[in-house]
């Protein structure tokens, strides 16, 4: 079949006419576009495809079609962006993103491995400590620009720190699986940063108050100084001269207080979200809960993971355990957009008379 | 959108409708010819404008036809759009009677302009 759509083969009684398999090649470009932006203007823009093409032409132009799909993608991107209360939901991620990553910075820093003298490698908690005290600056400025609207500053810092923890990635490939997976964790939430801060450009309002974002940079910053904190609490009973035995509070059945700060984190992140306005509320609660509850889920699971640094970076994961790991930010980011989008149909359901989002009105 | 200047095809596109409300092909073809022959529209492109302008309320769907059993939209200016294209004309125009004025001084000392 390709063979025989080849401009180089002569035409021939099976062939299709250059009229039909043009617009058909035309159709299958319009596939980059999302679907409600194709049922509103397909027909309208393939119209204008054909006519701009030369007679007897089987094959689109290549610049025609190269800027059919980079527009086709564009629009997927940004066309979910065009309406405000969409550009102010990215607005509260772009600040919400960085924030975490300071934390998560912060966290390497809080790390019991850092009091541990029995690990030598002095040098290397150095390199960490310094790695952590950037990274973390660097994100609270990020976060910072997009508090004080100065959105192009954050869309290129979010640029910058998600170059920067690309490298720490490549970095961890090297390292054991617990540090790789953190890495992979915070470019994660850095990548869904950029994507929020290149998408609220546009964005013309401050969604998040400075309360809010005080208890939005407060809920991460206690799972971050939580290993601190555990380190005094935790008590040794000696039972014998070389034994003994350990109580965390923080875990197992003792674990109310890591309990109690993981309710005390997320009431915080529910406070802020609360004083978002509706529009927004309820989009940012859409995104938000599937990585919510995946995160929380792992954390449970995955005791002193999240949001990053040791101690879980002096394991080794079982491949279980490293694939699960590697699947949840995956799925709360999908989930957390495919919820968007299901919300997002609903509201066009409930308001039939409300023009689409797609830039169709 | 109102602050920033226009972009080149949209500024050509709103100076195509100028003349009277058009469908897609005929906007490439007016664009085409207004510009000399230089901006030649890819569908994609035009069609981004065209959301574009919509979105900011400066042009609208004027009429639909159906043309080889295929839609045809015709896009037509709003008031805002004529405002706004005045605007940008006479901004435009301000911008290039500044650039004569200054060759015109710069002639005479470069000798070659």
């Amino acid at each position: 079949m390709r063979r025989r759509d080849s401009p180089r083969t002569d035409g021939g009684a099976r062939r299709e006419p250059a009229a039909e398999a043009l617009e058909r090649r035309y159709r299958r470009l319009l596939a980059w576009y999302p679907r409600a932006y194709r049922a509103a203007n397909a027909d309208d823009m393939l119209g204008v495809a054909l006519a701009r093409s030369a007679p007897g032409r089987r094959w689109p132009e290549p610049g025609e079609a190269v800027n059919l799909i980079v527009s086709g993608i564009g629009e997927r991107l940004g066309g979910t962006l065009r309406q405000p209360d969409r550009r102010d939901t990215a607005a509260v991620l772009a600040i919400a993103g960085p924030l975490l990553l300071a934390a998560g910075a912060l966290r390497i820093m809080a790390s019991p491995f850092l009091f541990m003298p029995a690990i030598p490698a002095l040098e290397t908690q150095q390199r960490m400590v310094v790695t952590a005290v950037a990274f973390a600056a660097w994100w609270t400025l990020v976060a910072l620009a997009g508090m004080l609207r100065w959105r192009r500053a954050a869309a290129a810092g979010a640029c910058l720190g998600l170059a920067g923890q690309v490298v720490l990635l490549v970095l961890a490939v090297s390292a054991n699986d617990g540090a790789l997976m953190v890495a992979y964790w915070q470019a994660a939430v850095a990548l869904v940063t950029v994507i929020s801060a290149l998408g609220s450009l546009r964005s013309q309002g401050r969604p998040l108050s400075w309360r809010a974002v005080t208890a939005l940079a407060a809920a991460p910053a206690i799972l971050a100084g939580w290993p601190a904190v555990e380190m005094a609490f935790i008590t040794y009973t000696p039972v014998t001269g070389t034994s003994g035995t350990i109580s965390d509070p923080f875990w197992g059945s003792e674990g109310w207080l890591g309990d109690g700060l993981f309710a005390v984190a997320l009431i915080l992140t529910l406070i802020a979200i609360a004083t978002l306005r509706p529009a927004v509320r309820r989009r940012a609660a859409v995104l938000l809960l599937p990585a919510l509850l995946t995160t929380t889920l792992a954390c449970w699971g995955f005791g002193g993971f999240v949001p990053g640094g040791p101690p879980i970076g002096l394991l080794t994961l079982s491949p279980f355990q490293g694939r699960d790991l590697a699947l949840v930010p995956v799925i709360g980011v999908v989930a957390g957009f495919i919820g968007l989008q299901l919300y997002e149909r609903l509201l066009r359901r409930r308001e039939p008379g409300k023009p689409a989002d797609a830039g169709l009105s | 959108m109102n602050e920033q200047p226009l972009r080149e095809p949209a500024f050509l596109v709103l100076t195509a409708l100028a003349g009277g409300s058009m469908h897609g092909y005929a906007l490439v073809e007016d664009v085409l010819r207004l510009s000399d022959g230089q901006v030649r529209l890819h569908t994609g492109t035009l069609y981004g404008v065209l959301d574009r302008l919509r979105e900011a309320g400066l042009i609208v769907v004027d009429r639909e036809e159906i043309v080889d059993s295929r839609l045809r939209r015709y896009y037509a200016l709003t008031d805002a759009g004529i405002a706004r294209l005045a605007a940008e004309a006479e901004r435009m125009r301000r911008n290039a009677s500044a650039a004569t004025s200054r060759l015109r001084r710069l002639r005479p000392a470069e000798g070659t302009l």
